[in-house]
């Protein structure tokens, strides 16, 4: 049976009313086709690539463009854009707001966009802070988190907590995990915005930016303690901390049916543990013969989880 | 020949579908979960989270396992040991697939996928060390061939899409492999994507959304996507925007034709994917026609400038802006069909998922400005000085 036989066999035995099925038929036989997520990605695609020009624009050119033509212009995007936001924008809420238009979060991230080369250029060319440049991270961190607040925007959200996490000295990228300073405040890091996240959720402001904070801070934290117990001072207690982590990821993950975080847990907690056993084990049959078995130990926990809870059908 | 019946497909696919219909609206939860209960497939699922995370340490055993074996047989045994090991292992991946599907009635569980593709991989290996093939070009062209054969098996099997992706994939490289001139081995490999796409446009004729159309969708898109791919000689340059590449030595007919093709092929594919609504195809040739927007500069050996992005950006923004207010403006906001509003809860799903991701992209932007600062036009030195202070 085709899916329009279905809707027609539902249809006939009352399971669904005469405009539900006419309705549901539209869509199947494509009567009615959204391309609302293409336009989005268009839309988004759009103000990165011009972002990302921005930047590279005032970091070739600023010799021939002139410190007041590019602080001027960036600063009527950042304005233009505020204005925008803010002349348009519903009354405050505490709860999920929907975009007021369709560019709507996309002006607002644009605005938070300029406004970091803005900075940028401002510390680069005048040096006011000199050593204390971090600090205009912080205050822009600050700032996108308090539009994303304002706004319901989920991009500056994201944006306010990749530049916290700059504040803080971390870097996403597997090299920067891998000193000894940097693992330590990515672990601060992970628990400052998890602390954060639980705490807004806690005073029932924004609750839907829950899950954007603990990705985050679940995906640092577990980085940070799985580097250090493959390189770590004291590996043992990185180990300890990564298990008890991995855990909480793994126990709240299949509580919530949130399984992206009891994917973490595994994977996080199978390298750093496994990395500490085999650094113990010289010999090549038995580290092989580790991975199989481990390997095999971790299918079949997946697996009997994915069958008590994580089933689809 | 497949191992799921085509009821079952069907009733999976539908499953999904009453699941985001409840979800938008268009049915009331105890309507949905009636529907759903009547639609229960006899297969076993799981998340799709789980399904990778099981995919993952799969291969990880497998891979583990036959050098595992290799080790313990010792790797001086000779070629003709290794293909033995591969080849056993290839059986015993896909027996092992074929019985997890039997006796546990998995269906997209993760280790099922990942054992059948291991014994792909695995035999094309182990036929490869068989056959003694040598040199190196010889031992990937048989590794090729086998491979496409066996990725192809498995999506008529087990309707492992991204196999049949694989399949066409490992066929349009084996040209590579016979030392041939570039351009006649992009046209061959041009040739196989065209071929399946082809196939996979006339046997979705007749099935439209429906299962096997769906899948057959997916692999027109992939075809039409390999297809732009060979062709385009500078598509590296889309990945690497900054970073030119040298032009590879090629008879100028051949080049302006592949310039010609970087246009015609999205423009095609989006015209199709609009007469026919087909959102697989439509996403695809949306991506080739950036591709095409960021490799034409170097196609006419122009050079980059610091503000293509910010045009590339207006062009993309201005263009979703437009289309939207276009479609808005239509009866019940909508023409021929085409709707800008969300009809489905799944695409807020993604572009959530798509803002925390963005957390990893914009956390590459943060660097501290140069240690030594450079003079200002506001401090009065360069403009006196014919911009003679300045730093570049």
């Amino acid at each position: 049976m085709t899916t329009a036989e279905y809707l027609e066999a539902w249809r006939s035995a009352g399971a669904i009313g005469d405009d539900q099925a006419a309705a549901l038929l539209a869509l199947v036989r494509k009567q009615r086709f959204s391309v609302h997520l293409e336009l989005n990605a268009l839309l988004y695609g759009g103000v990165l690539a011009f972002g990302a020009g921005l930047a590279w624009t005032v970091r070739e050119h600023f010799a021939r463009l002139g410190d007041a033509a590019i602080v001027a212009s960036l600063s009527a995007i950042v304005a233009g854009s505020l204005y925008y936001c803010f002349s348009r924008a519903a009354p405050y809420s505490t709860a999920q707001v929907a975009a007021p238009t369709f560019a709507f979060d996309y002006v607002l991230l644009l605005g938070c966009l300029a406004f970091g080369v803005d900075l940028w250029f401002v510390e680069f060319r005048f040096t006011l802070l000199r050593e204390q440049w971090d600090m205009y991270l912080l205050a822009s961190a600050g700032l996108y988190l308090a539009l994303a607040y304002r706004f319901d925007n989920r991009l500056v959200l994201s944006l306010g907590l990749s530049t916290l996490a700059g504040w803080f000295g971390v870097r996403f990228s597997p090299e920067g995990f891998f000193t000894g300073a940097m693992r330590r405040v990515a672990l601060a890091y992970g628990a400052s915005v998890a602390g954060v996240g639980f705490w807004m959720h806690r005073l029932e402001i924004k609750r839907h930016f829950l899950d954007a904070y603990l990705h985050v801070a679940v995906n640092a934290a577990l980085f940070a303690l799985a580097s250090g117990t493959m390189a770590g001072d004291a590996r043992l207690l990185w180990l300890l901390g990564l298990v008890v982590v991995a855990a909480v990821a793994i126990e709240r993950g299949v509580h919530v049916r949130r399984f992206a975080f009891v994917v973490y847990g595994v994977a996080y907690a199978y390298v750093g543990v496994s990395s500490e056993i085999l650094d113990h084990i010289t010999n090549e049959t038995a580290w092989l013969a580790y991975i199989v078995l481990s390997g095999a130990g971790v299918v079949v926990g997946l697996f009997l989880m994915s069958r008590l809870v994580g089933r689809e059908e | 020949m497949r191992r799921y019946s085509i009821d079952d497909e069907r009733r999976i696919r539908l499953q999904a579908q009453v699941r985001a219909w409840t979800r938008a609206g268009f049915l009331r939860p105890d309507q949905g979960a009636a529907i759903a209960a009547q639609l229960r497939a006899d297969v076993k699922r799981t998340n799709d989270l789980l399904r990778a995370a099981l995919a993952l340490f799969t291969l990880v055993i497998v891979a583990a396992g036959v050098a595992l074996v290799f080790v313990t047989l010792g790797f001086d045994r000779g070629r003709s040991s290794m293909a033995v090991v591969c080849l056993i292992a290839g059986a015993a991946c896909a027996a092992l697939a074929e019985y997890l599907v039997g006796a546990f009635r998995l269906y997209r569980h993760g280790v099922e996928e990942a054992l059948a593709i291991a014994s792909v991989l695995l035999f094309a290996f182990g036929v490869a060390e068989a056959v003694g093939a040598s040199p190196y070009s010889v031992w990937w062209r048989v590794w090729l061939i086998v491979a496409s054969i066996g990725a192809f098996a498995v999506y008529v099997r087990f309707g492992f899409v991204y196999a049949a992706v694989g399949a066409m994939i490992f066929a349009a490289l084996v040209p590579a492999q016979f030392q041939l001139a570039e351009g006649l081995e992009r046209t061959l490999a041009a040739a196989v994507f065209g071929g399946a796409f082809l196939i996979a446009w006339t046997a979705r004729i007749g099935h439209g959304g429906d299962f096997p159309g769906d899948e057959y969708a997916i692999l027109q898109a992939a075809a039409c996507a390999g297809l732009y791919l060979a062709l385009n000689l500078h598509v590296a340059d889309a990945i690497a925007f900054v970073v030119p590449r040298a032009t590879p030595s090629i008879p100028g007919w051949f080049y302006w034709g592949t310039y010609a093709a970087t246009w015609v092929i999205p423009a095609a594919a989006l015209a199709t994917a609009i007469r026919e609504k087909d959102r697989a195809l439509l996403t695809v040739s949306i991506a080739l026609a950036l591709c095409t927007l960021v490799t034409n500069k170097p196609y006419l050996g122009w050079p980059r400038q610091s503000w293509d992005p910010m045009i590339l950006g207006v062009l993309l923004a201005g263009a979703a802006l437009a289309l939207r207010r276009w479609l808005d403006a239509g009866p019940n906001g909508q023409r021929r069909g085409f709707t800008a509003a969300r009809i489905l809860e799944r695409d807020r799903d993604i572009l959530s998922a798509l803002a925390t991701a963005s957390v990893a992209w914009h956390g590459r932007r943060h660097e501290a400005p140069p240690a030594e600062p450079r003079s200002s036009d506001f401090a009065g030195g360069r403009s006196g000085g014919a911009g003679g202070g300045a730093e570049y």
